[in-house]
């Protein structure tokens, strides 16, 4: 199948561009994707983040393998904020942990396999409707106390029985879009509503555009002040 | 609606914490610990506790501004070290400034079936000093004259809230009006919050977000209810989730109860699931 893939990014209004969040990672030649979202209460929590998706581009771990292959990233993650943590507070926060959800998806031959953890969402749309949702299906199941993954091992005790997978079969003209929470709960109830998220969404062909998308909808209420994360795949029709 | 302003560094919100140092503070109480130590105790797990909520990986950012006020033998401003005299601090400058810094130990499950201990850096800002009578009545006016100072410059804030914690007799008149007055400041997104912590010498249990004052031991711990505010809903939401029994007239009003476990509802952003 010949896909073509986009990402866009937005930090929290309010916050610098160097304070977002989010991380997301696109391999096209492999067709692996991800998007996460590390939490906001924690600290080093992009680059934790950031550790999950391309480490997810890489290794495309399956839900039984994730254990094994958090583990050398969070050695990493220990590793990268090192010397970082001087002040008392910075220690105490570090060994707290960071923690981020997980979405990854794959793509072999006609069928997508993908894997979430938290409520970073998944939707497939076809022919003019969102034929699945993932791993939450309805707005409402949206709050603010997801289970993450930590880059701290013993945080994550409860966390590998609540890894969520799906996978289906893949058309021609099939859209595949990766959200981080914010961005997932408006689509939601968009489409609870009848509404058509993904032509807005589909409208958008520079940074510049989506930034001006996502401040509108937060101006009007519509989308949570939230790091936003959208990656889009096209499958060619 | 109330309640709902986003607490960002463009808008903080504020706590101020009011603290009963009278002489009957030295009383022991539930575990045989003096009552001001483990006041002071708690005062400082919570400074250190909103240092912590509030760090990222560039440092602290000011969600909150943070004043103590401690009131017994005088009414003042309490924090010590280079914070002294300061009625309210950003939360930045109370992290980077402690009295001192004191390293304990602590018990922590190792992740593979057993305990280790740790050290931990245990910061101090504040020191138990009992002695006097408890003119609550002039501390919750040195409130007020602070805050609104405050929600002046705040209009758009999530309101202050005003933590007092005491063993309940004020000695210079009854401080329900006092506590009116300072509840009736607001700021655009609702009212100031006045909570109570009644710290008391008998065994009774401990209640946490009362929502009537029958059953409640004595007639201070009546008093200091009436005086607290009502939860507003998102609080009231964040502490049914975490398994406390609370209904539409809950008040932040805790007896004899863990005061770190008032300030674990206020959010600011995600706050995973598996975090402890």
């Amino acid at each position: 199948m010949n896909t073509s893939a986009t990402a866009w990014w937005a930090p929290k209004s309010g916050n610098t561009a160097n304070e977002y969040e989010d991380a997301y990672a696109v391999k096209p030649e492999a067709l692996r994707f991800a998007v996460a979202d590390g939490a906001s209460e924690t600290s080093f929590a992009r680059q934790w983040a950031e550790l999950l998706v391309e480490g997810f581009v890489q290794g495309a771990p399956s839900a039984a393998e994730l254990r094994e292959f958090v583990s050398p990233l969070q050695a990493l993650w220990a590793e990268g904020q090192k010397g970082k943590a001087t002040a008392w507070y910075s220690e105490r926060k570090a060994a707290d942990g960071a923690f981020s959800s997980l979405l990854g998806v794959t793509i072999e031959g006609d069928r997508w396999r993908a894997l979430a953890i938290g409520d970073s969402c998944l939707f497939v749309v076809r022919s003019g409707k969102v034929l699945r949702a993932f791993p939450l299906e309805r707005a409402e199941q949206f709050s603010n106390r997801p289970s993450l993954l930590s880059s701290i091992a013993r945080a994550n005790a409860g966390v590998w029985s609540e890894v969520a997978t799906v996978e289906g079969e893949l058309q021609a003209s099939d859209r595949l879009l990766l959200m981080t929470d914010a961005l997932a709960q408006w689509f939601l109830v968009e489409a609870e509503m009848g509404r058509r998220p993904w032509a807005a969404l589909s409208k958008v062909t520079t940074p510049e555009q989506f930034a001006a998308y996502i401040d509108c909808l937060r101006a009007g209420g519509a989308l949570r002040n939230d790091d936003v994360t959208l990656v889009s795949v096209e499958v060619a029709a | 609606m109330s309640y709902e302003a986003e607490i960002s560094r463009n808008n903080p919100s504020a706590f101020l914490f009011l603290i009963d140092m009278s002489g009957s503070m030295t009383d022991p109480y539930g575990n045989g610990k003096r009552k001001a130590d483990g006041v002071a105790d708690a005062i400082n797990k919570l400074l250190t506790n909103l240092s912590i909520k509030c760090t990222k990986s560039e440092g602290v950012r000011d969600y909150y501004d943070v004043g103590v006020i401690s009131y017994g033998k005088r009414v003042e401003p309490a924090l010590v070290g280079e914070l002294a005299g300061v009625s309210l601090a950003s939360i930045s400058s109370v992290a980077n400034h402690p009295a001192r810094v004191e390293e304990r130990t602590k018990k922590e499950d190792d992740g593979a079936g057993g305990i280790a201990e740790v050290k931990v850096k245990f910061p101090i800002w504040f020191d138990a000093k009992a002695a006097g009578s408890t003119p609550m009545c002039e501390a919750l006016k040195l409130a007020h004259t602070t805050v609104s100072e405050w929600v002046g410059r705040h209009p758009y804030s999530f309101p202050p809230i005003v933590i007092n914690i005491t063993d309940g007799e004020a000695t210079d008149g009854d401080p329900m009006s006092d506590a009116e007055a300072l509840r009736a400041l607001s700021t655009q997104d609702g009212n100031l919050l006045l909570f109570n912590c009644h710290i008391s010498g008998t065994s009774a249990e401990s209640i946490l977000f009362a929502d009537h004052e029958e059953g409640l031991p004595d007639q201070f711990a009546k008093l200091l209810f009436n005086m607290s505010s009502q939860l507003p809903e998102a609080i009231r939401e964040s502490a049914a989730r975490e398994g406390f029994k609370v209904s539409e007239k809950s008040k932040g009003f805790a007896f004899n109860a863990d005061l770190v476990e008032l300030i674990r509802f206020l959010d600011i952003g995600t706050r995973p699931a598996n975090m402890r």
